[in-house]
């Protein structure tokens, strides 16, 4: 039976129905329309579904909504806050060229967010153990883990952030 | 002549109950019996869920349980971490890392960031996977589990508590309430190696952890606990291993032979991700190098 | 050939204008199409639980019974005809047989998904078992017994049909053959003859987004089709299942998220389950489907054999290569005989090839990146280094005696042209600093090096077309039918089109994937869209620039011939202040204009500025005897690869730690995106060398169809930062757009066999099948008598 329920997501709270079998993957997709969390392997190898719950990394393909309650959800789409402008990350990964195909964009630069975070200056190492969840068949990591050296080589007042 | 059904059926579907306190969880799973399960961090439970290994009717979320989540140390040392402590906390906690790393080695070795965040120790153990990683280096230190239910408490060793692949002790309505390791000796040294082609984010076709007090003065073992995982139906200790090191003067002959019997201990099976043969070499390769690690430190 | 300084766009690394949209989670993907429309059904496939077996019955009466199912579907309810890409042997749905674990019995349109999946719980269908056979070597027997395809003799093939001839068995149904000189003698002229037996396993493209499609069914009967491939590619297919003129299948993406070959597969349900509903139907694969119905790469087994001097130049090569095509044939026909074009790198006088596609009851196989070359040049780059070991000579020597040259004939009778391959073979082995021992090993460790030749053709039977418009306010509008998969096909055809105008990214839009728009392409296979697609735009704006030019030259009064364009503004070349801007060549500006006119964005004369062109590479024949043509391709992209690895030799994990790419690009129009695909084919190299591979059961079923264990690789099993580099090599293509040629796929095509070689360097044992797993390299250093130790 559906059940109502509250997300905040993007600092936004949203209303929603939902089946209690849902993922927060799902939710966010079909009915929020925030279709950057991108699914794909649907058990947590690959983290193309990796958003930020309360400012840690976490696989939604695997969370269900109904955990989700209460807590701060960011996507990619949240990075850029209110101000529109562009996380580091993202701003880094566009100068680096560690885009191609795009789909496993979004986990990774939530992963990445997340590990700056907690660790502003990581070393080369330290951003590739981070990632190491995060799969992607394009790029072969490198310019990936160029643009996350680069973003945390910045300095804090640039760029926006998430709510 | 064959008839089949297709294996996949309904898909997910259930009633979802959120207690809020221990007591609320151990009297639905009691009320719902065999039709519940409990979940924590879900990142297990939700494959099962997936695949119909598992298909309950009710689920039981007790994620929100915050008094299930703590590390703690009793007057003797001795240790106590709550069941929804999760895999993150005790990759991080450098009060662990001091006092028992092997168990925040073993956190860190499972899965990718992202997993660890949401898994918790006691999912890792009542998923009772052979190759569940945090279960050797606590059977290394031979933890208990405190068992909530609606009887009385109850306590077991995890050796016991884990009873086969998927399969614990925990009878319906009980719950996994706490890791207790009682205190170690002050000159105890502990390693957890996992090995795997990818490392960290595979799971573990052979773990080894040991737990150790080495007289240094004597080159001997005093006391040393060998725990094996995904090399037989749950997490074994290698206890004749353990009998051949155990007060004797170590040599490199002395290791070998110890690992030898380590991987005459273990029977792996052959599945998907390696066959028995190369799982006993690497019991025998991991122990080798566990023992010298604890060594040189 | 003119310097890079010369032009304002090509051979620099301009950012990828699709990168914004990607990062900040705009950029939609066929995944994205119809996510909650009112209306939409969902479908789901009851795909075959056994591999080899008759259907007796299916039983759908309680599944209908489901709350919200509309549909269910059997082989009876879909088209009777066959069709394939290549051989028609294949039915949408199965009627009588299914072939393999994954063969499609019946397709399920329901209002949820949830509901779909119930539904195909309850289908009951019953099988009668047939022996099964997974082995090529077996199947390609005579007296095989088990018989897949009894009607083979009776399909039709719609083209390369003389691939038919000359079948040794019944469950053969390709055979490639090349004749080139006399084998026979050029082994009697050898000082030395190397036999060796070679085999790669299946791999898959793992692309991230899962195979998905929806499928419109529009009011006139047509299908407006939104596919996770390529709308071109994918609209013949489609087209010839049902039946359907191309007028009435419209196909459409958006951004791919991961192609590497892959082919359209769920969109063939959608469009059946569609047209039956008359409701609009989304499929979406799962993961585990994505590995058992995505057509992975053809596991191939290469017998070799080599005649040589003893200054290790080639005289005669014999290869006959046994490819498991699966149930079906699908594409595997062309690859087989594509696969033939990785011997172009070396003068071999003396050729044999005869490489056959055979059925087995395993999951049907097709093109990953690298289309046949890589698994040939698994072979035969170990190949050069074992020959090169024999003679006591240095590998890298021998494989210069034995490349190509500008102007020599290769094994198909093609002149070769534009060759950058010994520039790449220099520069690899200068950064790995070859011939200079490696670290020295300490403990269990050891380290090697190794390295490789390889390449990738570009076919010449292929056709592109463009289309360019200047609006009314002098930015351009470019059409193109290839397909933006994350290579950046969409940033380099703008580079070219902002050249040719004088223009930024800015006022330079494309338009791309959607048949009912855009003109003719091929498609992004065979790395071809920079040199087609990019040639036939080049020739749509030199087109389109001549109708600016004959508008402007009276105004101007000049002859067509003396104008050029910069910044929406048309000028005399000699005399650059006389000009007039393109939008004064529209009906708005024209001095008439009156009343309501003026907003008009159309021309005075002729509706609008549109440059069209063709560009298509005019193949030869191909001899069926002796697989000789003039031209069957159209350029190479040639390329080496170097790496430097550690072995534990007590585990048989194998570390790749440093590792470097060098390619002929012909001409970088955007070096960094040439960069990344070096570095992108390195990472999905090492997976293929080191990590990747089917598990089989007994019974045929996939037991690893998931990343769990399937294991492609993470951040930590590809070098990165100063240990990963990628070296642009230019042998400019007299053909290519400003010199430029394709070379998505060569990236991937040497490093597994550069890494089998560095193993070798490292403890003395070489490993033929891939994947060399740590399982494989343990029990091979086991089973070795020696160890080389350092």
């Amino acid at each position: 039976m559906r059940q109502q329920i509250q997300l905040h997501v993007n600092g936004v709270t949203e209303d929603l129905l939902i089946e209690p079998w849902w993922t927060l993957a799902q939710v966010l997709r079909e009915k929020l329309g925030l279709t950057g969390t991108k699914i794909s392997c649907e058990m947590g190898d690959c983290g193309a579904c990796t958003v930020l719950i309360d400012g840690k990394a976490v696989r939604s393909c695997l969370f269900l909504a109904m955990k989700a309650r209460g807590k701060k959800i960011v996507t990619i789409e949240g990075l850029m806050g209110r101000r529109g402008v562009l996380d580091p990350l993202q701003k880094s990964f566009i100068e680096n060229f560690a885009v191609q195909c795009g789909y496993c964009t979004p986990g990774m630069i939530m992963t990445a967010k997340a590990l700056l975070t907690e660790n502003p200056n990581p070393t080369e190492e330290e951003v590739k153990e981070a990632l190491q969840g995060n799969l992607c068949r394009c790029t072969g990591y490198t310019k990936i883990i160029e643009a996350v050296l680069a973003a945390a080589h910045k300095k804090p007042t640039e760029g926006g952030g998430s709510e | 002549m064959s008839e089949t059904i297709s294996e996949k059926g309904k898909g997910m579907q259930f009633e979802y109950l959120e207690p809020m306190t221990i007591e609320e969880a151990v009297s639905l799973l009691s009320r719902y019996g065999g039709d519940a399960t409990p979940i924590a961090g879900g990142t297990d439970l939700m494959l099962k869920m997936r695949t119909e290994v598992i298909s309950p009717k009710v689920l039981v979320d007790i994620g929100s349980i915050r008094e299930l989540d703590y590390i703690e140390y009793n007057n003797s040392g001795g240790l106590a971490i709550g069941a929804l402590t999760t895999i993150r906390s005790l990759e991080n906690s450098s009060d662990l890392q001091r006092t028992f790393p092997v168990i925040s080695m073993a956190a860190r070795q499972l899965g990718s960031v992202a997993i660890r965040n949401v898994a918790t120790i006691g999912g890792n153990i009542c998923n009772a996977a052979p190759s569940a990683e945090t279960a050797p280096g606590l059977i290394a230190l031979a933890a208990t589990c405190k068992i909530t239910g609606p009887g009385n408490e109850r306590t077991v060793s995890l050796e016991d508590f884990l009873v086969g692949p998927g399969m614990t002790i925990l009878r319906e309505g009980e719950l996994l309430k706490e890791i207790q390791v009682p205190p170690l000796d002050p000159h105890a040294r502990g390693v957890y190696l996992k090995h795997s082609p990818r490392g960290t984010i595979d799971l573990a076709l052979v773990g080894v952890a040991v737990v150790a007090t080495l007289d240094s003065d004597d080159g001997i073992f005093q006391d040393i606990k060998i725990a094996l995982g995904a090399v037989a139906p749950t997490p074994i200790r290698a206890h004749r291993a353990e009998e051949t090191l155990k007060g004797n003067r170590i040599t490199e002959a002395l290791i070998n032979e110890t690992a030898e019997i380590a991987a005459s201990e273990a029977h792996p099976i052959s599945d998907v991700r390696a066959s028995a043969e190369y799982r006993a070499e690497m019991v025998k390769v991991f122990t080798r190098r566990a023992l010298k690690e604890l060594i040189i430190k | 050939m003119a310097e890079v300084s010369d032009f304002s766009l090509i051979g620099k690394s301009a950012i990828r204008p699709d990168a914004f949209d990607k990062v900040t989670g705009r950029a939609k993907f066929a995944s994205e199409e119809g996510l909650g429309l009112p209306g939409m059904l969902f479908g789901k496939i009851l795909f075959s639980p056994v591999a080899h077996a008759k259907i007796l019955s299916i039983d759908t009466s309680e599944a209908e019974q489901v709350s919200g199912v509309k549909v269910i579907l059997t082989g009876k309810d879909a088209p009777s005809h066959r069709a394939g890409l290549f051989i028609d042997d294949r039915h949408i749905l199965c009627h009588e047989r299914v072939r393999f674990i994954g063969d499609a019995v019946a397709a399920v349109a329901a209002e949820s998904s949830e509901a779909a999946l119930k539904a195909l719980g309850l289908i009951r269908v019953r099988y009668e078992e047939l022996p099964a056979l997974f082995s090529a070597e077996e199947a390609i027997r005579e007296d095989c017994p088990v018989v897949l395809h009894p009607d083979l003799p009776h399909y039709d093939r719609s083209i390369y049909d003389y691939l038919g001839e000359d079948l040794p068995s019944r469950n053969a149904h390709t055979h490639h053959k090349i004749r080139r000189g006399d084998v026979q003698e050029g082994f009697r002229n050898a000082d030395l003859i190397i036999e060796n037996r070679f085999s790669n396993d299946r791999i898959t493209h793992c692309q991230l987004e899962p195979y998905n499609a929806v499928a419109y069914p529009e009011s006139d009967g047509s299908v407006t089709l939104w596919t996770s491939g390529r709308p071109y590619y994918t609209q013949r297919p489609i087209c010839r299942a049902f039946n359907l003129p191309p007028s009435k299948l419209r196909v459409k993406t958006r951004y791919i998220g991961g192609m590497f070959g892959k082919q359209a597969r769920p969109e063939r349900f959608a469009v059946l389950l569609a047209l039956k509903t008359g409701k609009p139907t989304k499929l979406v694969y799962s993961r585990e489907e994505c590995f058992f119905d995505g057509l992975n790469r053809l596991p191939m087994v290469v017998y070799l054999k080599d005649g040589v001097r003893d200054d290790g130049v080639l005289l005669a090569r014999e290869m006959r290569v046994i490819v498991n095509t699966g149930g079906y044939a699908e594409n595997a026909p062309l690859i087989i005989r594509n696969a033939s074009f990785h011997a172009s790198q070396y003068r071999i006088p003396n050729f044999k090839w005869d490489a056959y596609g055979v059925y087995t009851n395993e999951p049907p196989s097709g093109a990953m990146r690298g289309f046949g070359s890589a698994e040939c040049l698994w072979a035969t780059e170990q190949q050069m280094e074992i020959i090169a070991h024999e003679l006591g000579l240095e590998s890298l020597e021998v494989r210069k005696r034995n490349t190509v040259d500008e102007g020599d004939e290769d094994v198909r009778g093609e002149i070769v042209h534009s060759v950058g391959a010994k520039q790449c073979l220099e520069k690899v082995a200068e950064w790995i600093r070859w011939g200079e021992p490696c670290e020295s090993s300490h403990g269990s460790l050891r380290r090697g090096k190794g390295l490789a030749l390889g390449n990738k053709y570009t076919m010449a039977d292929s056709a592109s077309s463009v289309v360019v418009k200047v609006h009314s306010d002098g930015t351009i509008e470019v059409r193109h039918g290839t397909d933006e998969c994350g290579q950046g096909c969409n940033t380099v055809l703008a580079q070219i089109a902002g050249e040719e105008f004088g223009l930024s990214f800015d006022d330079v839009k494309i338009v791309w994937g959607d048949t009912g728009i855009v003109p003719y392409d091929f498609g992004a296979v065979s790395s071809r869209s920079t040199l087609y697609v990019g040639n036939a735009l080049l020739l749509a704006c030199r087109d389109a620039k001549r109708q600016l030019f004959e508008l402007a030259s009276e105004r101007l009064g000049v002859t067509p011939q003396e104008l050029d364009v910069r910044d929406k503004e048309i000028f005399i070349r000699n005399s650059p202040e006389k000009k007039l801007a393109v939008s004064d060549l529209f009906l708005g500006r024209h001095p008439e204009a009156r009343g309501a006119v003026r907003p008009a964005t159309c021309l005075p004369e002729g509706g609008e500025i549109l440059g069209k062109a063709t560009f298509w590479g005019h193949p030869s024949e191909e001899d069926p005897e002796t697989g000789q043509g003039k031209r069957l391709t159209i350029s190479y992209c040639y390329g080496a690869q170097a790496a430097e690895v550690e072995i534990d030799t007590e585990t048989g994990i194998v570390k790749v730690l440093r590792f470097c790419s060098a390619f002929d690009v012909g001409r970088a129009i955007n070096p960094k995106l040439c960069e990344v695909q070096m570095e992108g084919g390195a990472g999905m190299g090492i997976g293929s060398a080191l990590y990747e591979g089917f598990v089989f059961s007994r019974k045929g079923q996939i037991l690893n169809p998931n990343f769990t264990d399937y294991r492609i690789p993470s951040s930590m099993e590809v070098p990165s930062g100063p240990n990963m580099k990628s070296i642009i090599v230019e042998a400019p293509h007299s053909e290519g757009p400003f010199g430029a040629k394709g070379m998505g796929e060569a990236p991937m095509n040497p490093a597994a066999p550069a890494i089998a070689n560095a193993i070798f360097n490292a403890i003395g044992i070489r490993l033929k099948d891939l994947p060399m797993t740590p399982e494989r390299v343990l029990n091979a250093i086991k089973s070795s008598k020696r160890l080389i130790s350092r």
